[in-house]
């Protein structure tokens, strides 16, 4: 018997190995944490047994990651997504359970009891992996990833009747034990909620309020902790998920002032148990038995990918998804979910299944799951780079209206050059993801195409040929810098003009030999000091002048720093001067503004 | 070799053939430095410092601008304000600029018709005193009127006599009049 210690490093070392591997490969952090759970499994290296226990702790990473979901949405936005939620999610598990359910019943010959299990079971997707892999990409904004947030959403709550329909499907099998009165305990659960709602509105906040003036860090992450799993026992013990019951712990606080304060909380906490919980289902494939019919379970598990990628495509189409999108939506729930498992192991205690047919679905939701990396993977490298790359130029019909500007980014900083440029008829050529954003600026007659501008592919097909200005303004500054190399590489020709983020942003901008680059929030900053002078009683052509004088300084000694930046020492010390000097300077300066009055006296 | 700064201000430079001819003339010179005043400070935050250094490298220093309602754009007098500092231009210790030479070089849309207000030296005195207060050698101003009608030729010969103007003073230390 090993200690906890030994498990715990275990862990550690498996993480730490396989998941930078899998991040250098391009194969994405899941992938690494799967791979590693396979290794150090009992079907693996043997080092570690009991992967239910350890399932059991690490589902906390799943309701973690569903709280912190919550605490992003507002009462009011998930209102506003009740038709994605309801229609879409509805739709989705009821179509796929009836496909999946028809095959077993009519190719694997199954009893109607198990193909309606199965059909439901594998309805569901992984909201671990879906939601871990569209926040890596930076896609749960975009409309398809808010629809297969919808969708996981909906699983979560659909988890629940079907728990409570399991004992009515025992009726059609061999041994049935009756449970209470189904529709007793879907009335307790409404009264619950009720219930945690009410109170969680009323005394919610003032408790955290009270814990928040204790000015004790600990006790806050800790209330944090307790709220989350509390809210998870409650639901656990009615039969609800648990992620659904941290999902309403963070919906009931989305709109506090502690939102922030939760979110960096717990936000540690989640990425480890979230990479547990990947490696416990990573722990759980049985290689033994996979190995023994590989082909058979390759063939199902491909099997299930077609049926649901197909479906979530055809509902995609229903509602409406732009067209670009469609592909990723359909690949990215196309695996069976951690909650088959539970859906599985129940049906096993109620012998609606046997113990072999148990082991062998399992098995197939461990695959497919591990397969999702490997298909998101598939859809980056090669359908993007062959397939979409040609399609997406016929749905947008980027014509090369030779823009001498090309903005790479529209948020609210791109979006003021735009307009700038178009209010005075200067043609631009703009990139955006954020689809919604792209909608309503074509309405505007902006000329705005969809895509990720880091893409050369993309960036050539909106005539950087023929661009004087390439303009980044995107938010992710690693995607900017990235941007800024490929075009340099692709585009020499190119003037780049970006908006940098920090000054750490503005030194890497200096390293590339950017220096058309303007900080965010700097200019508007200084103006903001000129009022804040302004408003002590300075007069305001002066207030003006003090801040022009700080720019100057301080663009001066930004690049002053740059070259010193290898000698951290120097930059202190010459940082430091510079502070000095720029006092000096205000001195000097103020000093003569106050003299010149004397102008006129002066012969 | 002496050295001559020519200070240019025009906001809308684009639109003026003469000046855009003189600047053209005058910055492929060795010996001359055009310093493009509005392309420099388009926000009107004059860098003080940098304009004295400027200014004391050279030797002759020219004003070329467009005569705006009787007087210099406002770019050009801010720099004046700005640059001509009590105790580098005047008062005590302000003797930085005393004996440099000093022209004036100006074009004017309309002037020349018979509703000119007299004669365009009329507004110059406070040019000079300025000049003067510094310790600067004032010397005859060049002037283009009329350069709305005027014609490539006149404007090319005009662009010409200002470019014989600078080389000659570098290449002698006299400022000759044209």
């Amino acid at each position: 018997m090993e200690s906890g210690l030994f498990y715990i490093l275990v862990f550690l070392v498996s993480a730490l190995i396989c998941v930078p591997i899998c991040k250098r490969l391009g194969l994405g952090s899941v992938l690494g944490y799967l791979l590693a759970g396979m290794i150090i499994g009992p079907y693996g290296l043997k080092v570690i047994a009991g992967v239910e226990d350890i399932m059991h702790i690490s589902e906390f990473g799943v309701v973690l990651l569903m709280f912190l979901i919550g605490l992003e949405l507002e009462p009011k936005k998930l209102w506003d997504m009740r038709v994605s939620i309801f229609g879409l999610g509805g739709l989705q598990v009821l179509s796929v359970s009836v496909v999946i359910g028809l095959i077993v019943k009519f190719f694997f010959a199954q009893t109607t009891a198990v193909s309606i299990l199965i059909g439901m079971a594998f309805a569901l997707s992984s909201t671990a992996i879906g939601l871990q892999i569209l926040s890596e990409k930076k896609l749960l904004a975009t409309t398809s990833g808010s629809s297969a947030f919808s969708i996981l959403l909906f699983q979560d709550i659909a988890v629940i009747p079907m728990i409570a329909i399991l004992p009515l499907l025992t009726v059609n099998a061999a041994a049935s034990e009756s449970t209470g009165n189904p529709w007793a305990s879907v009335l307790e659960v409404v009264m619950v909620l009720a219930t945690i709602i009410v109170l969680g509105r009323l005394l919610l906040r003032h408790l955290l309020r009270w814990i928040g003036a204790l000015h004790l860090r600990e006790i806050f992450t800790a209330f944090a902790l307790f709220l989350v799993i509390g809210m998870s026992f409650l639901m656990q013990r009615l039969g609800i998920s648990m992620a659904l019951g941290a999902f309403m712990a963070g919906v009931l606080l989305a709109d506090s002032e502690y939102r922030h304060a939760l979110e960096t909380d717990i936000e540690p906490f989640k990425g480890l148990l979230m990479g547990l919980f990947f490696i416990s289902v990573g722990m759980s494939v049985n290689l033994l038995q996979i190995l023994e019919s590989p082909l058979q379970f390759i063939l199902l598990v491909l099997l299930v990918f077609l049926v649901k990628t197909a479906v979530h495509a055809g509902l995609a189409f229903l509602f409406k998804t732009p067209r670009a999108q469609i592909p990723f939506f359909a690949i990215i729930l196309s695996q069976i979910g951690e909650f088959a498992f539970v859906l599985l192991g129940a049906a096993q205690g109620l012998k609606v299944l046997d113990t072999n047919t148990v082991g062998t679905l399992t098995a197939v939701v461990a695959l497919s799951m591990l397969f999702t990396p490997l298909t998101v993977l598939l859809y980056d490298k090669v359908y993007l780079r062959y397939v979409a790359g040609a399609s997406t130029m016929e749905e947008d019909k980027i014509e090369d209206e030779h823009s001498p500007v090309i903005i790479a980014g529209f948020g609210r900083f791109g979006q003021i050059i735009g307009r700038l440029l178009y209010a005075n008829r200067v043609k631009a050529t703009v990139l955006d993801h954020e689809p919604s954003q792209i909608e309503m600026l074509r309405r505007f007659g902006f000329k705005v195409y969809y895509g990720d501008a880091t893409r050369m592919d993309l960036l050539e097909a909106a005539g950087a040929q023929h661009a004087k200005i390439l303009v980044v303004a995107i938010d992710d500054m690693d995607d900017g810098l990235k941007l800024i190399d490929s075009a340099r590489e692709a585009f020499p020709h190119l003037k780049i003009f970006a908006r940098a983020r920090n000054v750490d942003h503005v030194y890497r901008l200096m390293d590339r030999d950017v220096f058309n680059f303007e900080r965010e929030l700097y200019e508007s900053s200084l103006r903001m000091g000129s009022s804040v002078l302004r408003a002590l009683g300075w007069p305001a052509y002066q207030s003006v002048i003090a801040a022009n004088i700080f720019r100057d300084h301080n663009n001066q000694m930004l690049e002053e720093l740059h070259r010193r930046r290898d000698n951290p020492d120097e930059m202190v010390s010459r940082s430091k001067q510079a502070r000095d000097d720029l006092e000096k300077m205000f001195q000097q300066e103020n000093h003569y503004l106050e003299r010149t009055e004397a102008w006129s006296n002066e012969p | 070799m002496k050295k001559a700064l020519v200070l240019f201000a025009h906001p809308f430079s684009k639109q003026s053939r003469v000046n855009r001819a003189i600047m053209d003339q005058l910055r492929e010179l060795k010996h001359v430095r055009v310093h493009d005043l509005y392309e420099e400070y388009p926000y009107f935050h004059i860098q003080v410092q940098k304009e004295q250094e400027l200014l004391l490298e050279h030797d002759l220093v020219v004003w070329q601008h467009p005569f705006y309602w009787f007087s210099m754009p406002p770019l050009m007098k801010l720099w004046c304000d700005e640059v001509l500092r009590r105790g580098f231009a005047y008062g005590p210790e302000g003797n930085k600029l005393h004996g440099k030479d000093f022209f004036l070089s100006i074009t004017t849309g309309g002037w020349g018709d018979p509703s000119s207000p007299g004669s365009v030296e009329d507004f110059f005195p406070p040019y000079r005193q300025t000049i003067e207060q510094c310790g600067m050698k004032w010397h005859k101003p060049v002037v283009m009127t009329g350069t709305g009608r005027a014609t490539e030729e006149q404007i090319l010969l005009h662009a010409e006599a200002v470019r014989r103007r600078m080389i000659d003073y570098c290449a002698t230390g006299v400022c000759k009049d044209i």
